[in-house]
């Protein structure tokens, strides 16, 4: 199936940089703390070279959905993910079916970055934009990646998520 | 498309709070603010000659509200879906539709798996106040094998209203 889709590109966006909530800072960015709630979907398009006589469907698209829930921790910039993914291939060539997959995803104490619009994970950058922050910390938030630019192993996907806190 | 109704379900098992029983399970209740996106896999064969393209593929979006009564163990959806095909043969539109869509249906719910409209899905809740889930997510794959809903993944967000 896909190359590409989640277990590797889930989530988030997270915060830390704690930045010194100094006066006249206007670049504070948000932290990402306690446990959220986490829905995900993955778009890819289809590759075929030459098409459409299909001769070679090079990479059969997809559409992935990732749900579950995330802990932040603010302290080391780690957040774990606990859920299910499920996927799809676009195009299904000489087959009925068979195509789809529901599976378990646990990650732990995966290392993340953000600044105030962006945030990245696993090798991908997403842009964030940030909801209710209270305190300084993220109360829910969405975010969008297009692995096209990025040079990443999915030129034809992109993701969209939301988060918002469960347990601060 | 199909999936249409995916939904959720729920539980209840509101164990009697009697000394030594188990802890209530939390539960749905209530009416539910609910979006779905349902992606269904093109399926073609023979391929790539597409002689015999045997369905189109589809992406649909749900919303509308979901009201649970845990009391019952019942379920209603009401909404619209609006669908559209992935590939449109001999042909640059019209293959959008938009439905209303209702309907009744039991429901289960373990906290793990929801169960509704002959679907079932895994769900993850979010905050729960009282006993009672106020958001929730859930995603499913298609688990019949007919030619239409053999490719098709489905996530779903609820959040209540009242």
């Amino acid at each position: 199936m896909s190359r590409i889709f989640f277990g590797k590109s889930l989530l988030i966006a997270g915060a830390m940089a704690l930045a010194s909530a100094g006066a006249g800072n206007a670049q504070t960015v948000p932290a990402l703390s306690g446990t959220d709630l986490v829905h995900i979907q993955d778009f890819c398009g289809a590759e075929g070279d030459p098409w459409p006589d299909g001769l070679s469907t090079q990479f059969d698209g997809g559409f992935g959905a990732t749900i579950g829930t995330a802990t932040f921790y603010s302290t080391n910039n780690t957040v774990d993910f606990t859920g299910y993914q499920a996927d799809t291939q676009l195009v299904v060539p000489n087959s009925k079916g068979g195509a789809t997959s529901l599976a378990p995803v646990t990650l732990s104490a995966v290392s993340y970055s953000n600044t105030a619009t962006t945030f990245t994970f696993q090798g991908r950058t997403y842009q964030v934009i940030y909801g209710d922050v209270t305190s300084g910390v993220v109360q829910n938030m969405e975010w969008v990646g297009d692995f096209a630019a990025q040079g990443v192993d999915s030129p034809n996907c992109f993701q969209k998520g939301e988060a918002s806190i469960v347990t601060p | 498309m199909k999936a249409k109704f995916l939904l959720f379900g729920c539980a209840l098992l509101l164990a009697a709070p009697g000394a030594g029983a188990a802890p209530a399970a939390d539960v749905l209740n209530g009416s539910y603010l609910y979006n779905i996106i349902d992606v269904c896999g093109l399926a073609a064969k023979p391929w790539p000659s597409g002689v015999t393209k045997q369905f189109d593929g589809s992406y649909s979006i749900t919303m509308g509200t979901l009201t649970f009564d845990s009391a019952t163990g019942m379920a209603t959806a009401a909404g619209q879906t609006l669908s559209d095909q992935i590939i449109v043969p001999n042909s640059t539109a019209g293959a959008i539709s938009q439905n209303p869509l209702n309907g009744t249906s039991a429901y289960t719910n373990t906290g793990k798996e929801l169960t509704i409209f002959g679907e079932t899905y895994k769900i993850a809740y979010g905050v729960i106040s009282s006993g009672v889930v106020k958001n929730f997510v859930f995603v499913g794959t298609s688990t019949t094998s007919g030619l239409t809903k053999a490719n098709c993944v489905a996530r779903g967000v609820a959040d209540l209203i009242n």
